[in-house]
């Protein structure tokens, strides 16, 4: 099992970071400082090197800073005395350039997987409550970085549904045209549905483990994949759909429409899960996304939480932590407003951690002196 | 850049509307054309505007032509039956640039790209099937870039085709020739595994 790291990181105007540059020692790290100092960006930046797309902006160019024409990020990063340089170069006019050791990647998609990464943030929340999108965001991120065919498919598969889309917006719409469409995205799909499939029967189980841990309750809880693909074949689901995607201008089925489905003693957890259980099925999603891509990639993620106690109790923090410390792990990058919460939680946990405090996009390093 | 004569100015500015031509590459060839011999310019305006009046599309193929008909279609010599269909005029002169073909051609236009506002009806695909049925072809090559685009494109005219009694083939897809397979991606290398051909020395 390797242990991946980051050692160094360079942010230059990327969000607040006009210039910023810090090393990192420890496989634990803190960061503190007060809201609006630029903690949770630190983390996206991190983000970007290793997915080359924020977790948390929508929009990509919005990493540039405000009238800034360009951004650049550099990361060393080290496993197992192994030492890659990541660059990335993002000009607001063009596109993302990845280097590799100073080498550019011709696609940006090889980089995927190469450092794997799981981010956990307050936002998260969304996976309970929001729409499926979000949960098939969890799902391809993970199936992602483990399977690079499973990108390509899933790319291909993306554009020609929107090859599909504006088709049926056109004025004159040929039957062929869509038989031919159709068979692409059953081909495409069929492929990412197959994945998805082999993916839950691992990943349902690991998180009901790790929910048992967690919270030490005996909710059973269920994760299923919901896909219409589960009763019907791919070409009789668009058959019978084609005459509806005529009408609404888009493509209403296939594996864009998938999702997870989230039990807790065979209820959806929305209506009946408390903010405590909540809490923890959340980090039990993504400590299993955490397993899983270590077991298949034999790489120990990095793992960046953001902002832990904003939603956590320090009872679970602690628990969380020590969950992740406890197996192979290779290094955990958090960040909180209050140092001496941090500090207080995690001081059982017996691993050397780095402390950093940020402020107005300065990072100084500082021993936590225990008196 | 101001310069100190309108005319100059002008014909700067019109030069760089071309590809590939800066306003430094412009200015260069605007003072070559005011310092050559007169007769040239006259020679390169002329040429210009009666290329852009003359030149016509060949009403079989769609290849650019002088005539009505172009060179090509007009050639006895080439073989009549076989069709190489390709996107767009710079993909049949790199095929003619080959010397390996001696067919006609037939000029799509593009490819299906709804997102571009390209559908079927946007491409000469009626004037190929019209050709296919008058001239008794035998062969269509798909010489069509290997895109999803481009297989949609190839998979509908396929569709069109469907019962008649003609051949349907693509250009190979592989290792480029002369080139190392470790440094071939792995969709071409694997592609090149699954349609491998049998080896005859």
């Amino acid at each position: 099992m390797k242990r991946l790291r980051l050692t160094h990181l360079e942010m230059i105007q990327f969000k607040n970071h006009e210039k910023t540059s810090t090393d990192l020692q420890g496989r634990l790290v803190c960061i503190t400082g007060d809201n609006g100092m630029g903690k949770t960006n630190i983390l996206d930046a991190i983000y970007v090197l290793c997915m080359s797309k924020s977790y948390i902006s929508f929009r990509q160019a919005d990493i540039i800073q405000n009238d800034k024409d360009f951004t650049r990020l550099v990361g060393s990063f080290e496993r197992n005395g192994d030492k890659d340089l990541i660059t990335l170069k993002y000009p607001r006019n063009g596109t993302k350039i990845i280097e590799k050791n100073g080498k550019k990647y011709t696609r940006l998609r090889d980089h995927i997987g190469f450092l794997p990464v799981v981010i956990i943030t307050p936002d998260d929340v969304q996976l309970l409550l929001g729409g499926s999108a979000d949960r098939r965001t969890l799902l391809d991120n993970t199936l992602c970085q483990v399977d690079r065919d499973y990108f390509t498919n899933l790319s291909q598969y993306n554009y020609v549904l929107k090859q599909r889309n504006s088709f049926l917006k056109s004025d004159i719409i040929d039957d062929k045209v869509l038989d031919i469409y159709d068979s692409k995205l059953i081909e495409f799909g069929k492929q990412i549905y197959d994945k998805r499939k082999q993916f839950f029967s691992d990943y349902a189980e690991t998180v009901s483990k790790i929910y048992a841990k967690i919270s030490g309750e005996k909710e059973d809880i269920e994760v299923t994949y919901k896909s219409q693909l589960n009763d019907q074949d791919f070409a009789t689901l668009f058959q019978g759909a084609r005459e509806k995607d005529r009408i609404l201008q888009r493509t209403t089925t296939g594996i864009h429409k998938d999702d997870m489905d989230l039990l807790m003693n065979k209820h959806p957890v929305k209506s009946v899960a408390s903010q405590g259980q909540r809490k923890s099925l959340l980090l039990s999603l993504k400590i299993a996304q955490f397993e899983i891509i270590k077991t298949q990639l034999q790489v120990s993620p990095l793992i960046l939480l953001d902002d832990l106690f904003d939603k956590l109790d320090r009872h679970r923090v602690a628990h969380l932590i020590q969950l992740l410390t406890d197996g192979d792990f290779g290094q955990i990058i958090l960040t909180d407003t209050n140092k001496t919460r941090v500090k207080e939680t995690i001081g059982a946990i017996s691993i050397d951690a780095d402390w950093l405090e940020i402020s107005n996009g300065q990072i100084s390093n500082y021993e936590y002196s225990n008196s | 850049m101001q310069h100190s004569s309108l005319l100059v100015q002008e014909t700067v500015n019109n030069f760089t509307e071309l590809p590939g031509i800066g306003p430094k590459s412009a200015l260069r060839l605007v003072l070559y054309l005011l310092k050559s011999d007169p007769e040239y310019a006259k020679k390169l305006g002329s040429s210009i505007i009666e290329l852009r009046d003359k030149i016509k599309s060949c009403k079989i193929c769609h290849n650019i032509s002088d005539d009505e008909v172009c060179s090509i279609c007009n050639d006895s010599r080439r073989e009549e039956h076989v069709l190489c269909v390709v996107e767009n005029l710079r993909d049949l002169m790199a095929i003619e640039d080959t010397r390996q073909f001696r067919g006609r051609y037939h000029i799509l236009g593009g490819v299906i790209s709804p997102i571009e506002g390209v559908g079927p009806e946007e491409l000469h695909i009626d004037s190929l099937l019209e050709r296919i049925e008058r001239n008794g072809v035998q062969e269509i090559i798909m010489a069509i870039s290997p895109t999803i685009d481009g297989d949609t494109t190839i998979f509908y005219i396929s569709k069109l085709l469907e019962g008649k009694e003609i051949t349907i083939s693509t250009i190979a897809r592989g290792v480029s020739f002369g080139g190392a397979l470790e440094y071939t991606d792995e969709i071409t290398l694997g592609r090149s595994i699954i349609s491998r051909i049998p080896y005859n020395s």
